[in-house]
């Protein structure tokens, strides 16, 4: 008898560990996961033995094959990987190991993130800009469709929580500078 | 010496200044971090994306060289630009450790 249970748990960017934690105390209860979907947002667990593992969500431009040699031989297995984020797992014991160790290549990883984030959300301006004259003038010349009104919602708050995502990834590399 | 190097790298973190010391021979990714654990005697754990990264930047800056031999796993060895780097490093912190003993020979 499999014992399954569906969860969908979204996560950003600037703080991985929301994820990385809540798979770890999914282990420790004995749930494994089975499959991962939706950019890393949606997982399928199985009921299993408990196990102690500690989950970490990395971010590479390009992952090539030597990143991944190193973390194998360091004992990480890939669980997933979607445009660019990769989930490892690694079972411990003792001291709960990590993937970054220093600040430096912390800071170095996270600028990655910022600078496919930034570049992604300045390609986003043509469309705001054109969207905001088109609205404008529909207002003025007293069109007013409301089919898009959602669509267009849903674009704004996307474009919201990039620039949000961005500005809190500056923020945890300032910090992380700080206490040098 | 390059300038702009000297400036990236020194002071150096523990993490570089170990790498880049273990090294003076060739070893491969996960040997560095063997070797460092061992060195210090189990008290420097490098994370594996640690290791990946600071190789990358150093092979990027030439302090290190990578060699790939067919389907064997990537090693690295210093190069004279590494080499450098890393007496630089060496005689900021020997000076360092005179400093702070006294030079005089008044302290203990």
């Amino acid at each position: 008898m499999h014992n399954f249970k569906h969860v969908f748990k979204p996560w950003f960017a600037w703080k991985p560990e929301r994820i990385e934690d809540y798979l770890e105390e999914m282990a420790a209860e004995g749930w494994q996961i089975d499959r991962v979907a939706m950019s890393l947002m949606w997982y399928r667990f199985e009921q299993s033995e408990l196990q102690r593992i500690r989950f970490c969500a990395d971010y590479q431009w390009k992952p090539d094959e030597e990143y991944e040699i190193i973390l194998q031989d360091d004992g990480w297995t890939k669980v997933a990987q979607n445009s660019g984020w990769l989930l490892w797992k690694k079972p411990y014991t003792n001291e709960r190991p990590e993937l970054y160790t220093d600040k430096q290549s912390l800071v170095e990883r996270n600028r990655k993130i910022i600078l496919v984030l930034g570049s992604s959300l300045l390609a986003q301006l043509p469309a705001i800009t054109t969207n905001a004259f088109e609205r404008l003038s529909r207002r003025y010349l007293g069109v007013w469709p409301p089919a898009g009104e959602i669509f267009v919602v849903i674009y704004f708050l996307l474009v919201m929580v990039m620039i949000y995502g961005l500005i809190r990834l500056v923020m945890v590399n300032r910090s992380l500078q700080a206490i040098r | 010496m390059n300038k702009h190097l000297i400036e990236k790298y020194i002071p150096m973190t523990e993490t570089a200044f170990f790498m880049l010391l273990s090294l003076r021979e060739e070893r491969h990714g996960y040997g560095i971090m063997q070797h460092v654990e061992e060195i210090t005697d189990g008290r420097l754990r490098i994370g594996a994306g640690t290791i990946y990264g600071t190789l990358s930047k150093m092979e990027a800056d030439g302090l290190i060289e990578g060699v790939r031999e067919g389907k064997r796993r990537k090693t690295y060895k210093q190069t004279p630009v590494g080499k450098a780097i890393l007496e630089e490093e060496i005689i900021r912190l020997k000076e360092m450790l005179w400093v702070s003993r006294g030079t005089g020979g008044s302290h203990a």
